[in-house]
């Protein structure tokens, strides 16, 4: 059944225009965006040049750089993915035709699960060869030493497509929902955090971190170079499992939420 | 075994009841028609049996409930008012969607979009097809994996003169084929010439159910008028052959019972010292009787 229905996806997108632009545009991106800065140059005295290219770092700034191109390529998947059938009216028809609402729904996820874990074998096909690439003496144990990254990564971009996926659901207009999805991301919840959040639980409440968006950004954070003691700035980024245990949290209610709206809702 | 077997099924927008408690059975080879004006729940009703609209109470079983709702709905060929489609894929890859979904094996693409006339424009996308288009290849969708129900709503909608004609051609080449057919329709000409049994409905309720010719009946109206009419229908209403007389433009319709005949009518007149100036026998149209019904 799984593949069955993995099958029906993917015919239904590999003839769409729109799909091809998002996954060329994911593929050339993510090696490119990673381009823009190859090192950082720092003053003598703390250590000299930080490459982001070598391994182990490269997977940590890789990861960033895949953090958006997932919330960008991804969360408009996660948003097209449903909305269209809806102005196509072809969830309507998929459903007549033959489907039950249920297989509907686990057949977008399976879909949504088979992207998220290419977006994660691309990354580490990118990673290993940047890595290979540039660093001049590669220690086996380096090359791995942020495998971890992989499975957040993979996690990471799921959570993003299927929060974009659910407000698919709920708002059903493409235009909608991705406004919402920026707006929300980029503005709301920050809003919430640092405005509402701090004036409620204290301007340094770590569980401003908590919220859901957030929570998936920081599960491939920024790759803040690592200064010494100095430089430990716990409160920015959530712990990775910390991280990993919210983005599953968060991810299970999108899901819920939209599973018992579509399964109630008249077509 | 019954094709569709729905009870008490009803559905509510807000204050409005769209269907009210409908029970309907269709049994195999049956051309079943909806007659109805538009808004009458004709189209709920499609949407209840067909899982996309949730009904607020009532059930609905396909095929003695032998199978799930989901596979039930895979041997049932459907044909909507508006065809849906991916509007970027062509013909083909379309019909294989529907295939996909049916899990239809081996389907006979070549033929069913010969068969629909759209073989030559297999390879445009499907939003470069005019309304007649999209409709055909939506009746070749609906033939996929060789459904034992077919479902139409209002399939003439918006089609030119020819557009009708072809598909009207092919509800009548699919229902010689000894499938079941549900239709529904405003047209009522159209339910005439098709159907073999019909249900009218009305602001959701279920007015009249049969065979079409149990509906239309072998009653006959016979018109009549004279220079006074008073006195003409104080003498029909005494006849027991007449069961209803209503007056219209000086012409008095009566409904009779089918042995009834022209001549004798006439005689009974005569006999009495009337002489009529019309008299025309009609055979009532599903139309008088769906006016007669609704109103």
């Amino acid at each position: 059944m799984i593949l069955h229905l993995f099958k029906l996806e993917w015919k239904k997108l590999a003839t769409y225009r729109l799909f091809q632009i998002l996954a060329a545009s994911y593929i050339i991106l993510l090696p490119l965006s990673f381009l823009i800065g190859k090192n950082i140059d720092l003053p003598t005295e703390t250590g000299g040049t930080i490459s982001f290219y070598t391994f182990p770092k490269v997977w940590d700034s890789l990861a960033y750089a895949g953090n958006w191109m997932s919330f960008f390529f991804l969360g408009f998947l996660g948003v097209l993915l449903i909305t269209n059938e809806y102005s196509y009216k072809t969830l309507r028809q998929n459903l007549i035709t033959g489907m039950s609402r249920q297989e509907y729904f686990i057949g977008k996820h399976i879909f949504m699960l088979s992207v998220s874990l290419a977006v994660a074998i691309y990354y580490c096909i990118v990673g290993l060869g940047v890595g290979f690439y540039y660093t001049d003496y590669v220690i086996s144990e380096s090359v791995f030493q942020h495998i971890d990254l992989v499975p957040r990564f993979f996690l990471m971009s799921f959570a993003y497509m299927n929060f974009a996926f659910m407000l698919g659901i709920l708002l059903r207009k493409m235009g909608l929902a991705l406004f919402f999805y920026f707006v929300y991301t980029l503005i709301i919840e920050m809003v919430l955090r640092y405005y509402f959040h701090a004036k409620i639980f204290g301007e340094d409440a770590e569980s401003r971190n908590y919220y859901p968006l957030n929570a998936f950004e920081d599960l491939t954070p920024f790759p803040i170079p690592d200064f010494g003691p100095a430089t430990q700035t716990s409160n920015i980024f959530l712990e990775p499992n910390l991280a990993i245990i919210l983005s599953l949290v968060y991810s299970v209610i999108f899901i819920f939420i939209g599973y018992s709206v579509f399964m109630k809702r008249d077509l | 075994m019954s094709i569709l077997s729905i009870q008490n099924l009803t559905k509510e927008y807000g204050v409005i009841t769209a269907v009210n408690n409908l029970s309907l059975e269709i049994q195999p080879g049956e051309i079943y028609g909806l007659l109805g004006p538009n808004g009458s729940g004709k189209t709920t009703t499609l949407g209840m049996i067909l899982g996309i609209i949730h009904p607020k109470s009532g059930n609905y079983q396909w095929f003695d409930g032998e199978c799930s709702e989901h596979d039930a709905r895979k041997r049932i060929g459907t044909l909507l008012e508006t065809p849906n489609f991916y509007p970027y894929m062509n013909a083909i890859q379309n019909l294989e969607i529907v295939a996909l979904i049916k899990k239809a094996k081996n389907v006979p693409y070549d033929e069913l979009l010969k068969l629909v006339n759209l073989h030559h424009r297999k390879n445009s996308p499907f939003k470069a097809y005019s309304l007649g288009m999209k409709q055909r290849l939506a009746i070749a969708a609906a033939l996929i994996g060789d459904p034992d129900v077919l479902i139409f709503d209002e399939p003439t909608n918006g089609l030119d003169p020819q557009g009708i004609a072809e598909v009207r051609e092919t509800i009548r080449t699919i229902a010689e084929k000894g499938k079941t057919i549900i239709m529904a329709s405003h047209i009522l000409d159209e339910v005439e010439k098709i159907c073999s049994h019909v249900a009218i409905i009305k602001n959701g309720n279920l007015l009249a159910t049969g065979t079409v010719g149990s509906i239309i009946s072998n009653d006959k109206q016979i018109e009549v008028a004279t220079a006074d009419n008073t006195s003409l229908m104080r003498l029909l209403q005494a006849h027991q052959m007449v069961f209803k007389i209503t007056s219209d433009n000086n012409i008095l319709t009566l409904s009779t019972d089918e042995n009834v005949t022209a001549s004798e009518i006439n005689q009974l007149c005569f006999e009495n010292k009337i002489t009529l100036t019309h008299l025309v026998v009609r055979k009532k149209s599903l139309e008088a009787e769906f006016l007669e019904i609704t109103s």
